[in-house]
């Protein structure tokens, strides 16, 4: 299935004008044959009830056999310090790091992966709200223009979870117990992923 | 790994000419310094600019380590016409980042060039390459425990001196005007040949570091915010640590205060009573940086208003202005001259808070850091103020008098307000001119506001320029229509020099607005 077809089949989400023709056939075309084999880690911001509550969701979907990957957590002034930050870029090369934090520590981190080499594969921007629906964009790397959609407070994230998983060339979720949704917050968030 | 070769192309380069240069440089840095797959380039897209990616998607990166590998590099692009864009640490987020001035440019990425090549402690010098960051300066200096400081901008941590200095960026301690406070560029040029500015370019001499002048024309200029050569080492100037330090906020509260703030100050910084840059901020570039947010005084769209500003101010203990500057001297000359800052404060109705920064809040904790040359990060939680961390940086000059400032504030919220933004901006008295720097803060996720930032930028760039502010730096997007708003005579001239210097226009060209 590809990913045009998953979006389609979720359900729920309101695509925003994404142009979905331009998606490449499998997501495959992202990943490197070992994508398997090579780790995960999953990075969330600590003094963020959004960005942790999404790295959590992350995680499980992105877990092996019901169980969720281990989530790193620091807080704001730990990712604005180069040396906290460049501890946690120091993984073996090939090492997916997708990480979910504000705007402006997303910006810091990012900067210092690229210094160190890092390609990104794909980022995101997320509006949390109490009100209504969640607001999504997503772009993958090697797709151009970003994806964008709205979905229901009800299971706000979603789509990124599929996005996520389809970028790193995973199979689309199988049926599974929706996490609870997280504390209502109104915030911006970031997200990406690279490979170090 | 699957790569995506990406499909940009240098302009009127077909794709098997392009390759060929590839392969030639790969064998020059080795193939592993030469990226042009997706994923690999990504970094080199444009973070901040309200343009499409695609317009300033470079075509491939190469990264150098060394002036003999620049100069083989310039030959192959010379011999296939390949435009090339330089970057040293690519950190200039406000003004352009590494991504390259005109769709499918070749990045030459300078940061393998991360040499510390001299320090003296004497005569307080130092000799860098591109790729060196302030961090780094500032680790070596703590290391080598030598009581030396430098000036750094804001994102200090992860952007570099030669780069910032290159694209005459400023900072905030006394040295803060980084070009003034430059001696000696080491340049390749289009044709390869190494140039030595000042007393570089002769042989024997060690003054390099102490003299900037030389003798004859004075080249260093020309190599600044332009297009003429690639800089590959810079030589600049280190204060030594002041036996006293002391940082100080002033906070206003009204917007009408800053005429009396400037008016007061200027004296004291022509006189050099306060030797660095005054720096007067607003609220709103304060709030960020204190942890407000936003959603809570303003959940809807469009500009904050007034009453939401004012009762920011009034939870979180912000002045409508917060000025920062310091003394550096002595204990004795500091006691001296900090009698007239209390008198100053006094006498301009302005609230002196704090000589320490255990009484400041976590935004008078990072000014009080970069006024020391030290780096830190902290100002990149403007990032968050608006979600979506979208930001350019609107930059005009004018002369350091209280009456230029309430016109230029009220220009410039009213344009910012009619495409729904905020005013969040700031002075910054640098000696006898003021730079007005407006972060223009919009949510880069959203198409819609995208376009009306873009919109926003070109009408404050066009308004300021009709009342005649131009500005002192601009992100590439605006390189073309900044350029043109200081008239035809002094691009004509930029022209020509472009025409002697790079016949074959292939370095950056359209960086600045200079092209054959």
């Amino acid at each position: 299935m590809d990913r045009r077809e998953f979006f389609r089949r979720s359900g729920g989400g309101m695509l925003l004008g994404a142009p979905l023709a331009s998606l490449p056939a499998t997501a495959a075309a992202l990943v490197s044959p070992d994508a398997a084999t090579t780790p995960v880690v999953v990075l969330g911001q600590a003094d963020r009830a959004g960005a942790l509550g999404l790295a959590h969701r992350l995680a499980a979907a992105l877990g092996n056999g019901g169980r969720p990957l281990p989530v790193q957590t620091r807080d704001a002034a730990a990712l604005r310090r180069p040396d906290q930050v460049e501890a946690l870029l120091a993984l073996p090369r090939g090492t997916r790091l997708l990480g979910v934090m504000d705007d402006a520590s997303a910006v810091v981190f990012l900067a210092m992966a690229a210094s160190r080499g890092a390609h990104l594969l794909a980022h995101g921007h997320h509006r949390l709200s109490t009100q209504g629906a969640t607001r999504h964009a997503c772009s993958a790397t090697a797709c151009g223009e970003a994806l964008a959609w709205h979905e229901p407070a009800l299971r706000p994230t979603a789509h990124v979870e599929h996005f996520y998983r389809a970028t790193l060339g995973e199979a689309a979720l199988g049926a599974r117990a929706p996490l609870p949704a997280a504390a209502g917050t109104d915030e911006a968030l970031a997200s990406f992923l690279i490979r170090l | 790994m699957t790569t995506t070769p990406r499909n940009v192309l240098p302009k009127g380069i077909s794709a098997s000419d392009f390759e060929q240069a590839l392969a030639q440089i790969r064998t020059i840095v080795g193939a592993e310094y030469v990226v042009a797959e997706d994923t690999a380039l990504a970094p080199y897209n444009k973070i901040m600019m309200a343009v499409p990616d695609e317009q300033h998607a470079a075509s491939a990166a190469v990264m150098p380590d060394s002036v003999e590998q620049i100069q083989a590099i310039m030959k192959v692009l010379n011999q296939h016409r390949i435009p090339v864009y330089p970057i040293s640490t690519g950190k200039n987020l406000g003004y352009g980042s590494a991504a390259p001035v005109e769709r499918g440019q070749l990045v030459m990425d300078l940061r393998r060039m991360n040499r510390i090549l001299d320090v003296d402690a004497e005569l307080c010098t130092a000799l860098v390459e591109p790729g060196v960051t302030y961090q780094q300066l500032y680790d070596y200096l703590q290391e080598k425990k030598l009581p030396l400081w430098f000036s750094c901008p804001a994102p200090s941590v992860i952007a570099g001196p030669l780069g910032n200095m290159v694209d005459r960026g400023v900072g905030y301690t006394p040295y803060g005007e980084h070009f003034l406070f430059s001696s000696g560029m080491e340049v390749v040029l289009a044709d390869g040949e190494v140039l030595r500015t000042g007393m570089g370019s002769m042989p024997g001499s060690n003054t390099w570091q102490v003299f900037k002048w030389g003798y004859g024309p004075t080249l260093d200029g020309i190599f600044t915010q332009s297009n003429y050569g690639i800089v590959t080492k810079m030589g600049m100037w280190l204060m030594p640590a002041p036996p006293d330090y002391r940082p100080f906020l002033i906070q206003y509260p009204e917007d009408a205060d800053i005429t009396k703030i400037v008016d007061a100050l200027r004296p004291l910084r022509i006189a050099m009573v306060i030797p660095n840059a005054v720096v007067i901020a607003h609220t709103l570039w304060e709030a960020p940086c204190a942890k407000v947010n936003r959603a809570d005084y303003h959940p809807g769209p469009g500009a904050i208003s007034d009453e939401a500003v004012q009762k920011i101010r009034k939870d979180h203990n912000l002045g409508a202005w917060n000025v920062y500057a310091a003394l550096y001297g002595t204990p004795e000359t500091n006691a001296a001259n900090w009698k007239i800052i209390e008198q100053v404060a006094a006498a301009t109705g302005g609230t002196l808070i704090t000589d320490s920064t255990e009484q400041g809040g976590r935004a008078t904790q990072y000014r009080f850091d970069l006024m020391k040359g030290k780096p830190n990060l902290g100002e990149f939680d403007l990032y968050n103020w608006r979600g979506g961390g979208g930001s350019m940086w609107f930059a005009p000059v004018s002369q350091a008098k209280g009456s230029e400032t309430l016109k230029q504030m009220r220009m410039a919220k009213d344009i910012l307000a009619k495409y729904g933004f905020d005013y969040v901006g700031e002075f910054i008295v640098g000696w006898r001119d003021m730079h007005h720097v407006i972060d223009l803060l919009y949510d880069r996720s959203d198409a819609e506001q995208m376009k009306k930032a873009h919109a926003c930028f070109d009408e404050l760039l066009q308004s300021f320029a009709r009342e005649g502010y131009g500005v002192y730096r601009a992100s590439t997007a605006f390189a073309e229509k900044v350029a043109a708003t200081y008239g035809p005579v002094k691009r004509d001239v930029e022209r020509r020099l472009k025409r002697a210097l790079d016949p074959n226009n292939i370095i950056a060209p359209g960086r600045c607005g200079i092209r054959i």
